[in-house]
């Protein structure tokens, strides 16, 4: 799939965590020609639960606090020591911005905040899927086996059959093997659906 | 006379590969700064220094460090290409001075330190675009001189396309200055798109249109109803250079040298006068006399030529232009500008096919542009599913 890239942040809330100074003057000035919206206030968490926030300033220079919250946000960069930029990759800043802040380079960060984050959250649910699919295999294996044994076929068919029933009942594999595992007093029933997982399973 | 100096920096380049644009567009200010020394409602006269970086990049940071260390010279009006303004932004920056920038780019950028008199995508490139679709042309091929301007114009158009349900059959690149065209428009051919979007500039530009016409003379094919070009650049001036086809290619642009008012019949005569020979005035040649107006009327609204205070006045500046009457948007320094589209002639001007009816405010970023065309919106609805 290719992601879309995202080039216009009209409407977007952004929360600047600087001191009032030249470089928040800058920076709030040209994001507001960007179309973006600044958050005024010091957010709490009920506004990141909310989602009143598309995305976050901090300052690297200053003990800033983590964001509680999955958006996109740029580390504003002055002094490039180790101790300050190890923070950054700590705390994974979508991307940064260098002090003195210009109008130029600005709109760059936006725009690699936003789609790198936006990339990363892809990776977060894609590994999500990755994880359960690991964490089911066991079962997957266990259950071939038996469907192999009690319906003397090949692995292949074995597996065939499973994937056939899971997507009629449009479960995973994984779930559907860990279910017939756990039902396996009876004898399995892999067209239709299980009279004992009609109650759960409702597509 | 008795009127008070105050210096001013020209900067364009009289040589290399952009020579002719240079040019037009130093013309274009000197004849703004004598209109200003002649203009009792300015109580000061422009003291021009000039530089002339010869179109390499090293010579516009030398160029702006030469007229910034001039005393008391805090404003220039120059540099055509993306490539040169970007590169001397860092010193205009580092001597809080002012870069007054008179040519069309392709936006993406705003700074505390250049004032933007050309015309941005949502005064070019997007209008040209809307243009082309109401006409009914589906199918676009790009062919561009391989630099920012083509990529971003061609990135800007093919979303605009893509939203509205046209298409791009193919996308090609040329190095600057490169004539051999056969190729592209063998492709071309093959092809037989609604139309022709070109970035390219300058003898890449003449040497293609040129090449096509022929190809489709041969082919049995009118060039400029089968397979009309379409540019966000073809000026007055290029037309003697492309030659016996010059005509019928579609130009989007805030001015033509046949815009119709009083302003630019006062332009034309006072050009004609000052360059007799000096061939026809264009929209660049226009951006830097409008830069230098401009700039006029902010010193004197601000009452000093401090760049903070001339900045600060900005807001409350107009001008009368040849294109119309235009005005700075304070918020981002960029200028509200009248799009047009002409088609091009054998007597080189341009034939004015449609006149924006508006005043169009200046968006650099492309913050505000509707994402399709409301007549046609319909269509995509169609399409967003997925």
């Amino acid at each position: 799939m290719t992601p879309q890239i995202r080039s216009n942040f009209r409407g977007a809330r952004a929360w600047v965590a600087l001191p009032e100074d030249q470089n928040r003057e800058v920076l709030v000035r040209t994001l507001e020609r960007l179309g973006l919206s600044v958050f005024e206030r010091c957010p709490d968490a009920t506004d990141f639960v909310a989602g009143r926030l598309d995305v976050a300033f901090v300052d690297a220079d200053q003990d800033f606090m983590m964001l509680d919250a999955d958006i996109p946000h740029i580390a504003v960069i002055g002094m490039e020591a180790p101790s300050r930029l190890a923070r950054v990759v700590r705390h994974r800043a979508s991307s940064v911005l260098m002090k003195p802040v210009r109008a130029t380079g600005i709109f760059t960060a936006l725009f690699l905040a936003f789609n790198e984050h936006a990339i990363r959250q892809r990776e977060v649910i894609e590994r999500a899927n990755l994880s359960r699919r690991a964490e089911g295999r066991r079962a997957v294996v266990k259950a071939i086996l038996k469907i192999m044994k009690d319906d003397d076929v090949s692995d292949d068919e074995a597996y065939r059959r499973m994937r056939v029933a899971s997507m009629t009942r449009r479960i995973p594999i994984e779930e559907f093997a860990a279910q017939t595992l756990a039902a396996s007093t009876s004898s399995m029933r892999l067209a239709g659906t299980a009279a004992h997982e009609r109650k759960t399973k409702q597509p | 006379m008795g009127k008070a100096p105050v210096p001013l920096g020209l900067m364009f380049s009289q040589a290399g590969p952009y020579a002719a644009v240079g040019r037009t567009m130093l013309r274009g200010a000197q004849l703004a700064v004598s209109e200003i020394a002649a203009d009792p409602a300015h109580d000061f006269r422009f003291d021009v220094h000039t530089v002339d970086p010869g179109g390499r990049n090293d010579g516009y940071v030398a160029g702006a460090q030469a007229l910034l260390a001039v005393p008391g010279l805090r404003h220039v009006v120059g540099c055509y290409t993306s490539s040169s303004r970007k590169e001397v932004l860092p010193v205009f920056e580092k001597l809080d001075a002012v870069l007054w920038y008179p040519s069309h780019y392709e936006g993406f950028e705003t700074s505390e330190n250049i004032v933007y008199t050309g015309a941005a995508p949502n005064q070019h490139v997007v209008p040209l675009t809307h243009y082309i679709l109401s006409e009914g042309g589906r199918r676009a091929f790009m062919v561009g001189s391989n630099y920012i301007w083509a990529w971003e114009n061609n990135r800007i158009m093919r979303e605009i396309l893509g939203r509205n349900g046209a298409q791009v059959l193919g996308e090609r690149y040329l190095p600057i200055d490169e004539v051999d065209v056969d190729e592209i428009i063998d492709l071309i051919l093959r092809h037989r798109p609604d139309f022709i979007f070109s970035t390219l500039i300058g003898q890449s530009a003449y040497s293609f249109i040129r090449c096509l016409r022929r190809r489709c003379s041969q082919a049995d094919l009118d060039q400029p109803r089968d397979l009309p070009v379409l540019s966000c650049s073809l000026a007055e001036f290029e037309l003697p250079l492309i030659g016996d086809a010059c005509d019928g290619h579609i130009s989007s642009s805030v001015y033509f040298s046949s815009v119709r008012s009083e302003a630019n019949d006062r332009f034309l005569a006072a050009w004609g006068q000052s360059y007799p020979g000096g061939g026809p005035t264009s929209a660049d040649a226009e951006a830097s006399y409008i830069a230098v107006h401009m700039l006029a009327r902010a010193i004197r609204r601000a009452g000093s030529a401090e760049p903070a205070a001339v900045l600060a006045a900005l807001n409350t500046v107009s001008f009368d232009a040849p294109q119309g009457l235009v005005q700075i948007d304070a918020d981002n320094r960029h200028c509200f500008l009248w799009p047009r589209i002409g088609r091009s002639c054998a007597d080189g001007t341009f034939e004015i096919l449609h006149s924006s009816s508006k005043l169009v405010r200046p968006d650099p970023y492309l913050v505000w542009e509707p994402l399709a065309l409301p007549a046609l919106a319909g269509e995509k609805m169609l399409r967003v599913v997925s």
